[in-house]
């Protein structure tokens, strides 16, 4: 990645004087947690904007340090102070949409479908072999389709798997977002297109872990891939952040700065 | 007797509420945020009930700041300036500001030497009206105390949008080795 490039595109100075739009924010704060020369210019020119709104220091008049002071006093007497600080270490993990009783409903009514109509097709034997097969065969569909779910349930709620949203980048794709499942201890990481847009012929998406502030190849999207499905990646036990660029097909050793769709620091 | 000149030592009590620290955040930033607000408002009264407005935004929002995005100082001076501009667009019913109607006037030299005594740091001011051209100044001011986007402000100035963009970052470049920042 081009960082000298990042730097001299004015996207710091904007983020620095507040006027960046909270995506870009974002954005920024994203790359100069990973990489140390975007942090490092970051705080000098926070540091230049800090010391020329200095320059322009204004002695407020006396009375209102009084006023102020004696308003926050009210506040306090307002406000009951907390007993115990919010824990704020606990990462959320959303509650996965499927719904189990859902799954129990509907593999009850299959089995009541089930019965009416062997009990309905009883006398008619023969002519309705056939479609008490068609029956059991759907039956079992839907009971693969329950185990498959109770797999992603299981999944999904393993505290082992961190979740990570990578958010679109604001001047490329800022609607996309891709979800990664990290499993630090087995360095098993899994990802889930939330939305992407549809990778251009002879193009395709690549995943990289940002170690170090060194990209590290994670591996190629597959071009048809479902939304929303989980997709095993390369396997990484250290890493702090993710993003996804598009490249030529088969990928490439390191990532295009510009082609950059999504992004999302641990 | 908590020593607030560390940083650390200071969000934390500031985090507690604790009111000693309220005071030393107010003897020790206040001109600074009031300067910033003076600055986007030109307007005495208006810019006294936006300090404590910003004051009391700092007591209540303490403990969302995160110092990984930032230091303090820069959290709050961003609270003040924004307050200040949301007042200042509030009050002018328009959003969008004409050249003429900017607060912010460029200083000159004479300016600078006729200076009030309570500009705590006319040396730094100094530093900075020798060394950033005007044109440069004028582009920082509309961007960093008017709040206006680079598009706002190729609007107002007739500039095509790549020399906006140039000349604020030749200013904060311009700024970084004026305040000797490495």
């Amino acid at each position: 990645m081009n960082i000298d490039e990042y730097i001299a595109s004015g996207i710091l100075e904007q983020y620095v004087t507040g006027s960046a739009s909270p995506q870009e924010m974002r954005e920024v704060e994203c790359m100069s947690h990973i990489y140390p020369e975007i942090n490092a210019e970051v705080s000098r020119l926070q540091l230049a904007i800090e010391q020329y709104a200095k320059s322009h220091s204004k002695r407020p008049p006396a009375h209102l340090r009084n006023t102020i002071l004696e308003k926050l006093k009210t506040l306090e007497d307002e406000t009951p102070k907390p007993v115990v600080e919010p824990a704020n270490n606990v990462i959320e993990f959303n509650k996965p949409k499927t719904n189990t009783s859902i799954w129990k409903y509907s593999a009850a009514a299959s089995f009541i479908l089930l019965a009416v109509s062997s009990a309905y097709f009883i006398n008619n034997q023969n002519k309705k072999n056939k479609e008490i097969a068609s029956i059991n065969e759907a039956l079992e569909e839907r009971n693969n389709q329950i185990e498959n779910l109770s797999g992603d349930l299981a999944f999904y709620s393993n505290p082992d798997y961190k979740k990570i949203v990578l958010a679109g980048v604001e001047e490329k794709s800022p609607e996309s977002v891709v979800t990664i499942y990290w499993n630090k201890n087995k360095a098993e990481v899994y990802l889930a297109v939330n939305n992407l847009p549809t990778a251009i012929a002879n193009k395709q998406y690549q995943l990289w872990a940002i170690k170090d502030g060194v990209p590290v190849d994670m591996g190629m999207l597959p071009t048809d891939v479902a939304q929303n499905s989980l997709v095993k990646m390369k396997q990484i036990d250290n890493a702090q952040a993710f993003a996804i660029t598009l490249e030529n097909t088969g990928g490439v050793p390191s990532p295009t700065m510009s082609e950059m769709y999504v992004i999302g620091a641990l | 007797m908590n020593d607030f000149t560390n940083i650390a030592t200071l969000i934390s009590a500031l985090k507690n509420k604790q009111h000693n620290a309220y005071e030393y955040l107010y003897d020790n930033y206040s001109e600074a945020l009031y300067g910033v607000i003076h600055k986007v408002l030109n307007d005495d009264e208006q810019a006294n009930d936006i300090l404590q407005d910003t004051i009391v935004t700092i007591w209540q929002k303490i403990d969302s700041y995160n110092p990984e995005k930032g230091t303090l100082f820069t959290w709050m001076l961003n609270i003040a300036r924004n307050k200040a501009i949301d007042e200042f667009r509030k009050n002018k019913r328009n959003p969008k500001i004409s050249i003429d109607e900017l607060s912010v006037h460029t200083l000159d030299m004479q300016n600078v030497n006729n200076l009030e005594v309570n500009a705590t740091d006319v040396i730094g001011l100094k530093k900075i009206v020798n060394g950033l051209k005007p044109d440069l100044r004028q582009m920082i001011d509309m961007h960093y105390f008017n709040g206006m986007t680079h598009q706002e402000i190729t609007d107002a100035t007739q500039m095509p949008l790549g020399t906006v963009k140039t000349k604020i970052r030749t200013a904060m470049m311009q700024l970084k080795s004026i305040f000797e920042i490495k």
